[in-house]
């Protein structure tokens, strides 16, 4: 089973252990309901403190360009292959939040923290640039994979932005090593080269995510970049926007 | 001349004391904004003109004082006809007395340069800049941002850019 194929298998679990949990989770609001809207000790105090978020997993979609670019060896040029842009799953598994360091604001808070971010994607670029930075032509060459990441990530989070509202602002700055597979063919030149490996490589992985994070729910501006480690010069970027819902466990 | 420039001290000094002393500021207020206006750039020797949009958090920080990251994004039109876009995602720390503000930005932008509906040029990195003015307490308000030094792809060539916009805030 190569990368992209255990990726999507582990989708697939991912996506029913996600929607058990959050029938789990309606199933204990419901039992736990009270007829009374909120107990007298949710004052303004309470309603101003900043939430750190627990053990998660984040499933969502996102709107993004990945570029696959590598530098063949017996080539003098580089090649670009994007797909031009398309949706993608968010998949994060996400620890709990760390403080490093806090401030006190008028309206809750402000932390310097971390956490570990486990991300899995697959990616399929057909466009390769040709004469547009950004948007590729369809010359016949293609080159799809996966990578699965792992990111302990530096962040800073603000808020809650109105008293008793979930609504927070976080960036973060992740880096860690991945599992990377990716192979198929490029122009250099003119000439078309096989790039990559069908075989599972090391790679190091960083993530920049900028959200906004609304009760359960996070907007996601997002840049990735993995870089395998071996022979070619090689590395995959995606940056793009999405939104995506937060399941604690 | 002497006169002169001390009368420009004085002019300057007077409502820099106010602003900054704080002594008669009303407090700002967390809340989501969002920013619709115009905007001029010139990069190297060309010129460009267009709208402006954007999105921010405002949160704050010390009595006077807020810090908001925002998100924001232009389209324009240069002088050759070409569309230019320039996405932001940036952060502003505010100084406010009263309803006004001045504070300085910093941001990561890209720079597209698109002609004949093909991206032809990129340019991206980190930049800074300066922000000024007023928010009512309804929500609506207005707002100047210079946009500095937003590096090129080639040396020595920046952006420079100015955005007003008009601003309307939920509190």
């Amino acid at each position: 089973m190569n990368l992209s194929t255990a990726i999507r298998s582990g989708v697939t679990a991912l996506l029913a252990t996600g929607m058990m949990a959050a029938f789990s989770a309606a199933a204990e609001t419901t039992a736990g309901a009270s007829p009374t809207a909120e107990p007298a000790s949710l004052g303004l105090l309470d309603q101003a403190l900043m939430k750190l978020d627990e053990k998660s997993f984040t499933v969502g979609l996102a709107y993004l360009q990945v570029t696959y670019k590598s530098t063949h060896s017996g080539a003098a040029a580089n090649a670009q292959i994007t797909d031009n842009g398309a949706p993608s799953p968010i998949l994060e598994l996400n620890s709990k939040e760390k403080i490093l360091h806090s401030w006190t604001l008028p309206l809750g808070g402000a932390i310097i923290g971390w956490d570990i971010n486990a991300s899995a994607s697959v990616f399929d670029t057909r466009y390769q640039l040709v004469n547009s930075a950004f948007r590729g032509q369809d010359i016949g060459t293609r080159v799809s994979g996966g990578y699965l990441g792992l990111a302990p990530t530096l962040f800073m989070k603000m808020g809650p932005l109105y008293p008793g509202r979930d609504i927070y602002w976080k960036l973060g700055y992740g880096i860690g090593p991945a599992l990377f597979q990716g192979s198929g063919t490029a122009s250099f030149g003119g000439t078309i080269h096989d790039v990559g490996s069908s075989a599972t490589t090391l790679a190091v992985y960083q993530a920049v995510n900028w959200q906004f994070q609304i009760d359960h729910w996070n907007l996601y501006i997002t840049g990735k970049i993995v870089l395998p480690q071996g022979s070619e010069r090689t590395s995959l970027e995606a940056y793009g926007a999405g939104v995506a819902y937060r399941f604690g466990f | 001349m002497m006169d002169k420039i001390r009368t420009y001290l004085y002019l300057c000094f007077i409502p820099a004391t106010l602003f900054f002393s704080g002594g008669l500021a009303a407090a700002p207020q967390n809340g989501m904004g969002i920013y619709l206006g115009v905007i001029g750039a010139s990069e190297d020797s060309v010129t460009s003109n267009g709208l402006s949009l954007g999105v921010d958090a405002l949160f704050v920080i010390a009595p006077n004082w807020s810090l908001s990251p925002y998100l924001m994004i232009s389209a324009e039109r240069d002088t050759y006809s070409r569309t230019i876009t320039d996405g932001l995602a940036g952060i502003a720390l505010r100084r406010w007395q009263g309803d006004w503000f001045i504070g300085v930005h910093a941001f990561e932008h890209d720079r597209l340069i698109i002609d004949n509906g093909t991206v032809q040029n990129s340019a991206y990195g980190l930049s800074g800049g300066l922000t000024a003015g007023f928010e009512k307490p309804n929500g609506w308000g207005a707002q100047a941002q210079a946009d500095l030094f937003e590096s090129t792809y080639i040396r020595g060539t920046q952006r420079n850019a100015l955005r007003v916009h008009l601003t309307y805030r939920w509190h």
